[in-house]
C-alpha cells in the first residue's frame, strides 16, 4: 500500500473558544503504489489539508495515516525524515525564499537524499548543475536557471516547486493544484509530464485540482471530496454528472450566475479552447 | 444635564489641566537651574567671549607636521581595526546566540539567550571598555573586546528578530522533503536572512567606528586615546589634527558601507 487512511480527522482550533473546526472528517483511503488518482471538490472542501495529511507535514487529530507502508507518526523523528525523502510535495503557491537561485530551489529536492556537507556545499558551488538543468528543460524552464524566485511569475514558481520535485525522484507525488497558475495549453502539457514521469519511475501520483476537466481527463480515479469528507471515489468512467453537480453545489451563489450550464459544458465535445469551469478561488 | 454643557464643562477643565501641565514644567525647568547652580552669565561678558575666542583660535591651526601625521595615520589604523573587529566577532557571537533567542532549542535556552543579550546590551561600550582596561589592559585590545561585547547584545537580539520574523514555510518544506534542520535552516531561512544581518552589521559597524574614537578616553587605544592625551597636555593644535582625522575616518567607513549596502544588499 502507498498511501492508507483510515477515519483519518484534522480538525483546527476555531474562532471560540473551545470550537474547533474540521477541516477533514472520518477520511478513509487507499492507494495502490503506481496509481494515479485526482482530488477535486469545491474551495474549502480540505483538498489542502488532506495532501499536507498525506505528505505528513500535517498530524491527524484522530485515525490512522500510513505512508508508504509505516505510520509517520509512531516513528523516531530521524526515520520520518528518512521516509519524507520518499515523499515529494509540490504546494499551489510554492513557498520558495524569494531572494534564492531557481537552481539552488530545485536543488533542495535532494535536501533529504544528500548528506549535509553536500547540501552546504552545494550553495557554494552547485554541484549538479546539468542535471538540475535538463529536469528544468522539460518544463521548459531551462533558461530561467539563474533567475532569482522574485523574478519569477506565479506559473514559474510552480513549476520550480515541481521541477524540485521531479529533481527530488519521490516514491509518492503529492499535488496541491500545480497547474492553477498556468495557461491552459501549459497546465495540459505539465500534467501530461507529471503523469508520464511518475509512470516511469513507477511513483504514485495524487493530484489535487479544481478544473475538472483536467481531472476527468488525465486521470483514471476520482476522489470527490466536500466539507472535509469524501463524497465519491472511483474510476473516472463511472463517475456521473448528477455527482458532480451534487459536489459542486453552491446554495450561496444563484445559479443564474453559474448554474447547471458550467457542468453542462465538460460533457460537450471540447472547444478549441478548453475553458477553466470551475470559478476559482 | 445636556450633551452641549457636558461637552464645554469638559473643555474648561481640559483647559485647566493644560495651564497646570505647563505650570509645573516651568517650575521644573527653574528648579533644574537653581539646584545644579547653572550660570550661564559667565558666557556673555566681554572677557569669557574672548576667552572662548582664543581657545577655539587654537584649534583652527592644526599640525600637519610628518611626524604627527604619521602618528594620526596608525592611530586611525588602530581605531579602524578595533571597530571592524570588534564588529565581525559581535556578527559572528551575535549570530550564535540569535538561533536560541529566537527560540529554536526551546524556552530555557531562549530565556538565557536573551537574558545574557539584555545584560550584553544593557551595559555601554564606554563602561565595558572601562571594565575591559582593567582585565585585558591598556591599549587596542580592550576597545576591541568592549566593541566587541556590547555590539554582540545589540546585533543578537536584531538578529533574533529577524530570525523571527521570516517566514518559516520555505525551511519547513525543506524539513518535509526530508531535509535535515541545519538544512533547512539555509535552504529556507538564510536566503532571505543573509541581506538583513548583513546591513545590520555594516550600520553597526558605522556606529562603532565612531564609538571606537571616543573609547580611547578610558585608555582603550587608537584616536581616541591620542586625543585625551593631547588634550591633557593643552596641546590643541595636535588635537585639532586628531578630530579632523576621526571626522575624514567616520565619513569613510559611513561612505564605504552605504556603497556595500546598496551594491549588494538590494532587495
Amino acid at each position: 500500500m502507498s498511501l492508507m487512511l483510515r477515519d483519518a480527522q484534522v480538525c483546527f482550533p476555531g474562532k471560540g473558544k473551545r470550537s474547533r473546526e474540521h477541516a477533514l472528517t472520518d477520511v478513509s483511503l487507499q492507494v495502490e503504489p503506481g496509481e494515479q488518482l485526482a482530488v477535486i471538490g469545491p474551495s474549502g472542501a480540505g483538498k489542502s489539508t488532506l495532501l499536507r495529511l498525506l505528505a505528513t507535514a500535517q498530524q491527524p487529530t484522530s485515525g490512522q495515516v500510513q505512508v508508504l507502508g509505516s505510520d509517520p507518526w509512531a516513528m523516531a523523528s530521524g526515520a520520518r525524515q528518512k521516509l519524507r525523502a520518499g515523499i515529494g510535495l509540490i504546494q499551489q503557491s510554492p513557498p520558495l525564499p524569494p531572494r534564492q537561485r531557481v537552481l539552488t530551489a530545485v536543488a533542495a529536492g535532494r535536501a533529504g537524499q544528500w548528506s549535509r556537507l553536500k547540501s552546504l556545499l552545494n550553495l557554494l558551488y552547485p554541484l549538479d548543475t546539468a542535471n538540475i538543468t535538463s529536469t528544468l528543460a522539460r518544463l521548459d524552464m531551462a533558461t530561467k536557471l539563474f533567475e532569482r524566485c522574485d523574478q519569477c511569475s506565479g506559473g514559474e514558481l510552480q513549476r520550480v516547486a515541481i521541477a524540485r520535485a521531479l529533481y527530488q525522484q519521490p516514491q509518492v507525488y503529492l499535488a496541491d493544484e500545480p497547474v492553477s497558475a498556468m495557461d491552459p495549453v501549459l497546465a495540459e502539457h505539465t500534467l501530461t509530464l507529471l503523469s508520464r514521469e511518475a509512470r516511469q519511475s513507477h511513483a504514485t501520483l495524487l493530484v489535487s485540482l479544481h478544473n475538472l476537466e483536467l481531472a476527468l481527463k488525465h486521470f483514471p480515479r476520482v476522489v470527490g471530496l466536500r466539507d472535509g469528507r469524501i463524497l465519491f471515489d472511483k474510476a473516472t468512467a463511472d463517475v456521473r454528472r448528477q455527482e458532480l453537480d451534487h459536489l459542486y453545489a453552491n446554495e450561496q451563489l444563484s445559479s443564474a450566475d453559474c448554474g447547471p450550464g458550467i457542468l453542462a459544458q465538460n460533457s460537450k465535445p471540447k472547444t478549441n479552447k478548453p475553458r477553466a469551469s470551475i470559478p476559482r478561488c | 444635564m445636556n450633551r452641549i454643557t457636558r461637552i464645554n464643562r469638559s473643555n474648561r477643565f481640559a483647559g485647566f489641566s493644560k495651564l497646570l501641565l505647563l505650570a509645573s514644567v516651568s517650575f521644573a525647568v527653574v528648579a533644574a537651574f537653581r539646584y545644579l547652580a547653572l550660570d550661564f552669565s559667565g558666557l556673555f561678558t566681554t572677557d569669557g567671549l574672548q576667552q572662548i575666542k582664543s581657545y577655539f583660535a587654537e584649534f583652527l591651526q592644526p599640525d600637519f607636521s610628518p611626524t604627527h601625521l604619521q602618528a594620526v595615520a596608525s592611530a586611525a589604523l588602530e581605531t579602524l581595526a578595533m571597530s571592524a573587529t570588534g564588529t565581525l566577532l559581535a556578527a559572528v557571537l551575535g549570530c550564535v546566540l540569535s538561533l536560541p533567542a529566537a527560540g529554536y532549542f526551546g524556552w530555557l535556552a531562549k530565556q538565557a539567550a536573551r537574558g545574557v543579550l539584555n545584560a550584553l546590551r544593557a551595559i555601554p561600550e564606554l563602561v565595558w571598555a572601562a571594565l575591559m582596561v582593567l582585565a585585558a589592559g591598556l591599549g587596542p585590545n580592550a576597545g576591541t573586546l568592549a566593541i566587541a561585547l556590547h555590539t554582540t547584545g545589540v546585533l543578537g537580539r536584531l538578529f533574533a528578530e529577524a530570525l523571527e520574523n521570516t517566514p518559516a514555510a520555505p525551511a519547513n518544506a525543506i524539513r518535509n522533503a526530508g531535509g535535515s534542520r541545519i538544512v533547512a535552516f539555509s535552504y529556507g531561512l538564510l536566503p532571505s536572512l543573509w541581506p538583513q544581518w548583513t546591513a545590520y552589521t555594516l550600520y553597526r559597524w558605522e556606529n562603532n567606528i565612531r564609538i571606537s574614537s571616543v573609547l580611547g578616553f578610558v585608555g582603550a587605544g587608537g584616536l581616541g586615546q591620542m586625543l585625551y592625551v593631547h588634550l591633557s597636555l593643552f596641546q590643541q593644535a595636535q588635537a585639532a589634527t586628531v578630530i579632523l582625522a576621526m571626522l575624514i575616518l567616520v565619513l569613510l567607513v559611513d561612505g564605504f558601507s552605504q556603497w556595500l549596502r546598496e551594491r549588494y544588499l538590494n532587495p
